[in-house]
């Protein structure tokens, strides 16, 4: 072969692969310029906002934040976003921690039939029991308020996907965890809380990652549930100023930012841990 | 050990309260479901035994059902062929792309983590007849003419939504198959090499039929939650211009939560089910459980 056409080959392969990455990169933008947008456009003069809505901004102001947090009890739903996902995980995780070290690691008949029963949730999705779930729970709504009601089907919603991660994670571990710990000394407790938890604990973040997002983001019990604004979440805070007559767009936008910021922060922050955890339900791993 | 491991009170202690919790939040009240699909229960506390009526009104006279049907089926169908021939594609090609992989990567997951409503409301506006970018972007290409009002378009408000839900998890997806990528030995890309296939060949022949599995969970993830779709809608079209974008789950909620329609709503609920269970099998059959080896 001719060293001129290998050279032409070679610029043939390098125009490829840089097309490739051109449009890789549009598709970037593409992803990235809308959230960029929404948090410039928050902070943005709501009239020159209006004006020219897709451009920079010239100024920085923060009047509409003030006004959504004081006036619209966006602080309040944040509050109640980060209370209600938090308290969902660490029961969650008291829950299958417990079911998926008995299910994994201790020998008894019927583990994998408890096993099965706690999956058929992976397969039956949550419309389908909200009817009567609501209609039950409206005594415990009115008890105990519907931001500690709205906890029973967060927490087991969460059962199934949890149970599943864990149980499988701990399945991996090897048998002689148990012998090692035992001819040391240790009793059952101390096995789960001392060992087989602080071995687990990559399955732990990833159902935490997975869970707490999802109630995070959570829409449609939390507006069966949650009917009041001082008790919402922030996907219904977001949706406060839309109504018939239209939206009233500098608000919302300063909303988004406010539900959307932590994610991404805490995304730009984990990475690899949260993808995993994300996906970590549908790919094992 | 062999007694410590099977202690019956310990393991009781450990599984029982996961079990009654979730036996008290999900199988009781899918039966419970299933029983108040056979009623009529229009206000608390007048329940009335019907049969099979509210099945037989929801499949010869309701119309908005006939419609939430179609369009769970378009819905299914459009994300699935906006998201995963996308999603192969760009997995594929960030194996060959080492630089700038790990970045791109995580820009396309980002839309994951963020709420439907918040994605929704974004898309509202990007979707605005005045201030909305698609109208100006065709205003600015001199396509004035095609610029509409995006969302009180009857035949577009549903496509709408799907590109919305499709724009948020094709980075998903393609998660799903860069992990199923890695898991391919290339020795067998070498091997094929030396057999004289090359590119997109290779990708054909090689690549795709190791990635079945991982395609088929992308499928069934896909299927079930287009069935499943609400938030979405809820926030972006709310079902409308006149019922034209609504779905399955929106209809079960207006007629459960709004119309306080409990029986009515419950029978919806039921037919969410069966088609969930349904086609996730039907899926699974469909691409076997053959799965290709080398």
């Amino acid at each position: 072969m001719s060293s001129r056409s290998n050279i032409a080959a070679i610029a043939f392969l390098k125009l490829k692969r840089g097309l490739a990455v051109v449009l890789l990169m549009g598709l970037a933008i593409s992803v990235l310029y809308p959230l960029a947008w929404t948090v410039m456009s928050s902070i943005r003069n709501p009239q020159e906002f209006f004006l020219n809505p897709w451009g920079l901004p010239t100024s920085i102001n923060f009047s509409v934040y003030k006004k959504v947090w004081n006036e619209f009890y966006v602080g309040r739903a944040l509050l109640n976003s980060l209370t209600i996902a938090s308290l969902t995980v660490i029961l969650s995780l008291a829950f299958s921690l417990t079911a998926s070290f008995a299910i994994a690691r201790m020998r008894w008949r019927f583990s994998n039939v408890v096993l099965a029963f706690l999956l058929t949730g992976l397969m039956i999705p949550g419309h389908s029991t909200i009817i009567p779930l609501y209609l039950t729970l409206i005594p415990v709504i009115e008890a105990v308020g519907a931001k500690n009601a709205i906890l029973i089907p967060y927490v087991a919603g969460t059962l199934p996907i949890s149970v599943f991660i864990i149980s499988s994670y701990m399945r991996s571990l090897p048998n002689s965890v148990e012998e090692a710990a035992i001819i040391d000394g240790c009793n059952i407790r101390q096995l789960f809380f001392r060992i087989i938890i602080p071995m687990s604990l990559p399955a732990v973040a990833s159902v935490t990652i997975f869970n707490f997002l999802g109630v995070w983001n959570e829409l449609m019990l939390a507006l069966v549930f949650l009917t009041k604004n001082a008790e919402q979440t922030l996907p219904l805070a977001l949706l406060r100023f839309s109504g018939r007559f239209g939206t009233q767009w500098s608000e919302t936008l300063a909303t988004v930012s406010i539900a959307v910021i932590p994610s991404i922060l805490l995304y730009v922050i984990l990475q690899e841990k949260l993808i995993k955890g994300m996906t970590a339900g549908s790919v094992k791993g | 050990m062999q007694k410590m491991l099977s202690n019956k009170w310990v393991i009781l202690a450990f599984v029982a309260p996961a079990v009654l919790l979730y036996a008290m939040v999900v199988p009781y009240p899918l039966l419970k479901s299933i029983q108040y699909s056979f009623y009529r229960w229009n206000i608390i506390g007048t329940a009335q035994f019907v049969g099979f009526q509210n099945y037989v009104r929801i499949f010869t006279s309701d119309y908005v059902f006939t419609t939430a049907l179609k369009n769970t089926a378009l819905f299914t169908i459009g994300s699935i062929v906006l998201q995963i021939p996308l999603a192969f594609i760009l997995a594929v090609s960030l194996t060959k792309v080492t630089r700038l992989n790990k970045f791109f990567k995580s820009v396309y997951f980002l839309p994951c983590t963020i709420s439907g409503a918040a994605v929704s409301l974004l898309w509202q506006f990007i979707y605005h007849p005045n201030m909305g970018i698609i109208n100006a972007v065709l205003k600015s290409l001199g396509l004035g003419g095609w610029a509409r009002t995006w969302l009180a378009e009857p035949d577009f408000a549903l496509w709408a939504v799907v590109i919305s839900i499709s724009w948020q998890w094709f980075g998903y997806h393609m998660v799903i198959f860069l992990t199923s990528l890695s898991t391919i030995s290339p020795e067998i890309f070498e091997a094929a090499e030396v057999d004289g296939a090359t590119g997109w060949k290779k990708v054909w022949y090689i690549t795709y039929p190791l990635m079945k599995p991982f395609i088929k969970i992308s499928m069934i993830l896909i299927t079930t939650s287009s069935i499943k779709a609400f938030d979405n809608v809820y926030v972006l079209t709310g079902e409308g211009p006149a019922n034209s974008s609504t779905v399955l789950a929106l209809h079960m909620y207006n007629r459960a939560f709004l119309q306080l329609q409990y029986g009515y709503g419950a029978a919806l609920a039921v037919i969410l089910l069966i088609l969930c269970v349904v086609l996730s099998g039907v899926l699974n059959k469909v691409f076997g459980t053959k799965n290709a080896e080398y």
